[in-house]
């Protein structure tokens, strides 16, 4: 009991009377009443001068018809000189020497609008660049990053300031700059949105950034080329309106539809994935002998068993690539293990998947996890001598180098293949890259060994704020992307971009900008063009990549063998 | 007892008299077992499973061991077991890896670093709490756990890479027992465990010091008066259990395999479970029952697994497991019980205001004045705060309303609840399906999220008609992991998780902005602790606060403490539902991943650390653990990292409410004073005076510096 806790029972006589009992409550009611009242009137300046979010959109300029047309105004491609002073063409990229940048547009002359959203001015665009303070967790990522030959995240960002120079005035942003406003998280926990926690700090900044920082959008600080952000922090972005442009990695259209027009992503949705999966699968592995399984199972018909964690969004993917391999492919479903995404239990776990897999006489192991747990399954493999073939679907850094030198290499050596969404490391990182390129004829410099200076996300924030119009909203900007031609090449580092069509690559809604992938091994002697290191992904085909329905039939051309046989 | 029944225990007894029919028993027992369960498995139970399954419960076991001797020791959960070990395993490791070290002299390096650590975390830190309540203790053993791993995973990170040696187990033996390879590590598990387990009984059978620590298992008090050190038989006891915990993590990840210090730990909340769990099994005393049961989960563990392909069912049917196994031994466990964690009156609950100081009209008018000045500084704050802080104020607001939930059940009734958030998690995730789904208003979701989370506290509370004190605890422990692997997930249950709703606007009051929600948010923690406080003043919270001190008593004159228990566990997981009816507006959806158990963890550190028994505490607590984390600038989160909360509860171990109690009755001393009023002294109480808790704290912050002395000294 104590000092607030009067007892009602000893309430002294005479004062039991209602008011005298309960006149306090009265009081606080009047005192929230009157801060209910007081509270919009101080803080007023806020709501008064506050400006629509993201995606509200305004009644500023009318939408521009065209080929491709950006959300608003009247701008049509391929006529005039563009604000960087390119002749304007048909089939110019606004960018010279940018592949993947939107086509052009005459420079734009006229009244864009001003405060079009929030973070949005007359003459600037709000983006916040949101990093995590230092931690032990956050300095062994980049103890990891260092070690796999990537530069640090301060000299990425003196790169990534240079292209924001230059994007700012090759791009049409119709009378606006880009502005970058670095964030160190005040109330986020980096290690538990990447565990998919921590949402009550992820919101917190997230209304930080929106309402405090005035921010158009936001993206994730990357160590090297482009970062990502958590699915965690997307949704709270989202519910503060801001435009989040790497969002949520490998989560599903569906969950990119539900937030739309506020996530967008570099990195292929899951659920193309499971049909890439499953076209690769029934075109290229199924009804074949395990050629690079070893033991025992070299030779046997290929039984696959996928590893997945428990997690609606990702099972949801592994189901749909079971249900198409049943549909299309007359192919029995795979045998699916899950796991929880706890790192304190990933050994234990991978362990007893491998038994499983073993005793279900499974011959092709598809990764559909984690890379942290792979190195746990290849260990675990060995000590079961379970060599089968270890299947890449390409998903959440599997398939980088840093990682899988990291892998048993006597189990995956010559077993482990798959499919890879990410840009070959020589054509991103590598001296003919496409940005050492650029930098060199922009610059007059060689880039720094291990960064692009966050090249590809730069240039998917520019055409997206580019593909809007001057009437810049989140809702334009939707309307903008869904009218941008496909961006790059297979052949192109990062393949092609698209949000022209659906998971399944015909129906449905697209918010991810890469749609295809390619053929890749994993060659432990192999040396990497990045960093010089031996140990390094292989592409096969030429580098060739497929986008859904046009992978080729036959046995995967790895490790030497001949493309297509059989 | 018929002479059927009587023959039939006879029987039992003669046949388990001996070590060798205690074993033959045992073996039955788990052929049988192992028999009804591959019956009943969908994929049976290969030996192999079963035999990995015993290798892994054996890890379990050690680290369950060192649980039970630490209890039996130093009356305490500790929280840190399995983490106890661990730094002393990523050094052994690290002179392999890095330094080449062979494995062998690496390892036992490991082990000797173990007993150092042990010994000194023992002296530096659980000593000074020797005199503090056990519950307090349990809270720092949390701090405790969280500074460990931290020091573990800081330690490679000294290192540039990762370094090139191989951890691994000497010697290349392998069998086969289908269809699960077994090497060498398994091998050194399955002979070391047991010789471990053999050599701790010997040691406490055999051995003086062994006997001795039994002895004051005992009775502490009355081994300390006949001469026995109990001080430094606590020290051994931690030591060991420090090697129990470092060999366990040896064990494990020679078994497991490294690859990375990532998965160099004493686990997460879910294998503290499993320790936690055959610890309780074994009543927290009985060393062979505690092993059995470890050993039992492991093999449930992998059974479950190997047919199901899903860690998660194990999750969700472990809750099950511990609460039969404890239904069933019920009448053995109030041995623990009483002599354990709940230790209540240790609490001190803060004593009440003599009626004869509190009529006067100066103390009402102050403590209304005080009343009203708080909440109206809390009502005023969203006039200074940014927006992104009225989003973290209104967590910590939701936050404390689940703590003064914790307080009404554990401070008052003492039932010991370590899944509070996941209560909120149930009651939040009613409201926003029935909202969010099924268009039902947002007053009758909200009432509906109570009543739902008032049901299932309830269902939890009748088992705790017979389980109480740490296997309560356990128990409470379990259904925050099952909750949150499997209830409010929407993967399995679907029509239960809405992981999106739109903020709503009652009657056309908007609480679209976060400060509208926080005024809301304010108005129900005043109004929840408005009714609590009336509830503790009632018949009923007198009832509550008798049991929770001497339910035999209480029972004794007559007073019916079943209906008073359930209450509390009505009422606890009510306020708990309206703060997740709260929680999901604010958060706009159910999103399982805030109701991990280590929120619920946190939540029940942050009401100890407030007073466990004070609603104001309970605030003060939510605003200590939250605030800190929102609100400091970045680095100074350290205050509620597990070296700052262990600061806090060596300075101040009666909470942070204390030294506002203290500074109270040292302004009632004076108006009783100045007035003549002639009371016994106001700080004289079983709260202790102002001046002894303002005293103690500072005579605390001074002996930081200070070796720890023998508890005797202080207490």
């Amino acid at each position: 009991m104590t000092f607030l806790d009067d007892d009602d029972d000893r309430v002294a006589p005479g004062s039991t009377g209602h008011l005298a009992r309960y006149w306090w409550i009265y009081a606080l009611v009047a005192v929230v009443a009157v801060v209910a009242v007081v509270v919009p009137v101080v803080s007023g300046d806020d709501d008064e001068e506050e400006q629509p979010a993201a995606g509200t959109a305004s009644t500023a300029a009318p939408a521009a018809e065209g080929p491709w047309r950006p959300g608003s105004g009247d701008l049509v491609h391929g006529s005039g000189t563009t604000g960087g002073g390119v002749a304007c063409e048909e089939g110019t990229s606004q960018v010279a020497g940018v592949g993947y940048s939107v086509p052009c547009l005459p420079a734009f002359e006229g009244d864009n609008g001003g405060e079009t959203a929030r973070g949005v001015s007359a003459d600037t665009v709000r983006i916040v660049v949101r990093r995590f303070p230092s931690s032990a967790n956050q300095q062994t990522v980049d103890q990891a990053a260092r070690d796999a030959g990537f530069a640090t995240r301060d000299d990425s960002k003196a790169i990534a300031y240079q292209w924001l120079e230059h994007f700012n005035e090759h791009y049409e942003l119709y009378g606006r700059r880009v502005e970058l406003v670095e964030y160190e998280s005040e109330f986020g926990d980096g290690t538990a949105e990447a565990l998919g926690g921590g949402r009550e700090g992820a919101c917190a900044d997230a209304t930080k950034i929106a309402e405090e920082l005035d921010a158009f959008g936001v993206i994730s600080q990357p160590v090297a080329d482009a970062g990502s952000t958590s699915g965690v922090f997307a949704d709270c972005a989202r519910q503060e309106g801001l435009v989040v442009f790497d969002g949520a990695p490998y989560y599903t259209e569906e969950y990119f539809a539900e937030r739309d027009p506020y996530v967008w992503s570099i990195v292929m949705e899951c659920e193309r994935i499971g049909f890439q999966d499953a076209e690769y699968m029934g075109k290229r592995l199924l009804g074949r002998p395990a050629a690079h399984a070893k033991g025992d199972l070299q030779g046997k018909p290929r039984v696959l068993g996928t590893y997945v964690p428990d997690n609606p969004y990702y099972t949801r993917c592994i189901d749909i690539a079971n249900d198409e391999l049943e549909r299309t492919y007359d192919a029995p479903r795979n045998m699916v293990v899950t796991y929880q995404l706890d790192v304190s239990r990933f050994a234990e776990q991978a362990q007893r998947a491998v038994v499983q897999f073993k005793d279900a006489g499974v011959t092709s192991v598809v990764l559909a996890c984690d890379p942290i747990s792979v190195i746990f399954l290849t260990q675990a493999a060995k000590a079961q001598d379970y060599f089968p073939e270890w299947i890449s679907i390409g998903v959440a850094g599997t398939d980088t180098d840093n990682f899988a030198r990291q892998y048993e290499q006597s189990v995956v050596e010559g077993s482990l293949f798959g499919m890879s969404q990410l840009g070959s490391t020589a054509k991103i990182y590598g001296p003919d890259s496409e940005a050492n390129r650029l930098y060199q004829e922009v610059f007059g410099e060689t880039l720094p060994r291990g960064t692009t200076g966050w090249f590809s996300a730069l240039v998917h924030v520019f055409n997206l704020v580019q593909a809007a119009g001057p009437d810049l909203t989140a809702e334009n900007l939707a309307a903008g992307v869904t009218t941008l031609p496909d961006l790059g090449a297979p052949d192109f580092a990062y393949g092609r971009w698209s949000f022209a069509s659906g998971p399944d690559g015909v129906n449905g809604t697209d918010h991810t900008a890469v749609d295809d992938s390619r053929e890749v091994y994993w060659d432990a002697d192999a040396v990497s063009l990045a960093d010089g290191e031996p140990g390094t992904w292989v592409e096969t085909e030429g580098g060739q990549r497929f986008a859904n329905g046009e992978w080729p039939e036959g046995e995967p051309a790895v490790f030497g063998a001949a493309p297509g046989g059989e | 007892m018929t002479p059927a029944r009587r023959i039939a225990a006879g029987w039992r007894l003669d046949a388990l008299a001996t070590p060798a029919g205690a074993a033959a028993a045992v073996v039955v027992v788990a052929l049988a077992g192992w028999a009804v369960v591959a019956a009943a498995l969908p994929e049976g139970l290969p030996a192999g499973i079963a035999v990995r399954g015993l290798v892994l419960g054996s890890l379990y076991a050690l680290n369950a061991i060192g649980l039970v001797l630490v209890f039996r020791a130093s009356k305490v959960i500790n929280f840190a077991q399995a983490e106890f070990g661990s730094v002393a395993a990523v050094i052994a490791i690290v002179l392999v890896v890095h330094h080449r070290w062979a494995y062998v002299p690496a390892v036992v390096l490991g082990l000797v670093l173990a007993v150092v650590i042990g010994v000194a975390l023992e002296r530096l830190v659980i000593r000074r709490f020797a005199a503090a309540p056990r519950l307090i203790l349990a809270v720092a053993t949390v701090a405790l756990a969280q500074l460990l791993a931290g020091v573990a995973i800081v330690i490679p990170l000294l290192y540039d890479e990762l370094g090139d040696g191989v951890f691994k187990v000497p010697g290349e033996l392998r069998f086969t027992v289908e269809p699960v390879v077994f090497d060498t590590a398994y091998v050194v598990a399955i002979v070391a465990v047991p010789v471990v387990a053999i050599a701790l009984g010997v040691f406490l059978r055999a051995t003086r010091y062994g006997v001795a620590i039994r002895g004051a298992a005992e009775n502490g008090e009355r081994a300390s008066l006949l001469g026995v050190p109990t001080a430094r038989l606590a020290t051994i006891v931690w030591a060991i259990a420090a090697v129990l915990s470092a060999a366990a993590v040896l064990l494990r990840v020679s078994i497991v395999g490294f690859s990375s210090f990532a998965g160099v730990s004493g686990g997460g909340s879910t294998l503290l479970l499993f320790t936690l769990s055959a610890a309780v099994i074994g009543r927290m005393e009985s060393l062979p029952r505690t092993v059995a049961a470890a050993l039992f989960l492991g093999v449930f563990q992998e059974a479950v697994t190997w047919s199901y392909a899903n860690t998660t069912v194990v999750d969700a049917l472990l809750v099950v497991v511990i609460l039969v196994a404890l239904l069933v031994q019920r009448g053995v466990l109030s041995r623990a019980y009483d002599t354990g964690i709940a230790t209540w009156d240790a609490m001190r609950e803060a004593r009440p205001i003599p009626v004869e100081v509190r009529r006067h009209p100066e103390v009402r008018a102050v403590a209304m004045g005080l009343k009203v000045l708080a909440v109206a500084a809390a009502a005023a704050l969203p006039l200074v705060a940014r927006p992104s802080q009225e989003n973290a104020l209104t967590i910590v607001v939701i936050y404390a309303i689940v703590a003064v939930s914790l307080v009404v059940l554990t401070g008052w009734a003492g039932h010991i609840s370590l899944g509070q958030f996941a209560l909120a998690g149930f009651g939040g995730a009613t409201t926003a399906v029935l909202y969010g789904r099924h268009d039902v208003h947002i007053l009758a979701a909200t009432l509906a999220g109570v009543l739902v989370a008032g049901a299932v506290s309830l269902a939890i509370g009748l088992p705790a008609l017979r389980i109480r004190g740490p296997f309560l605890a356990v128990t409470t422990l379990a259904f925050a992991v099952t909750s949150f692997t499997y209830f409010l997930n929407g993967r399995f249950l679907d029509w239960f998780v809405e992981d999106r709703i739109a903020r709503p606007e009652p009657f056309g009051v908007s609480l679209e902005r976060d400060w509208q929600l926080y005024e809301l948010c304010l108005a129900g923690l005043v109004l929840v602790m408005w009714g609590t406080r009336n509830l503790r003043a009632s018949r009923t919270g007198r009832v509550l606060v008798a049991g929770r001190d001497n339910e035999t008593a209480a029972e004794a004159a007559s007073i019916g403490t079943t209906r008073a228990k359930l209450t509390a566990f009505v009422v606890a997981g009510m306020i708990a539902g309206f703060a997740g009816a709260l929680y999901v507006i604010q958060q706009e959806g159910l999103h399982t991943d805030a109701f991990s158990p280590q929120v619920s963890l946190k939540l029940f550190a942050m009401v100890v650390i407030g007073g466990l028994t004070s609603l104001p505490g309970a605030v003060l607590g939510a605003v200590y653990v939250r605030g800190a984390e929102f609100f400091l600038p970045n680095g100074w989160d350290l205050l509620v990292s597990g070296v700052g909360v262990l600061v806090l509860l060596m300075v101040m171990p009666r909470g942070l409410s204390a030294p506002f109690y203290a500074l109270r009755d040292r302004y009632l001393d004076g108006v009783a004073r100045r007035h003549g009023i002639a009371v016994p002294r106001p700080g004289a109480g079983p709260s202790g005076g102002d001046a002894e808790v303002l005293g103690e704290a500072l005579e605390r912050l001074r002996d930081l510096g200070a070796p720890a002395s023998e508890p005797a000294a202080r207490g």
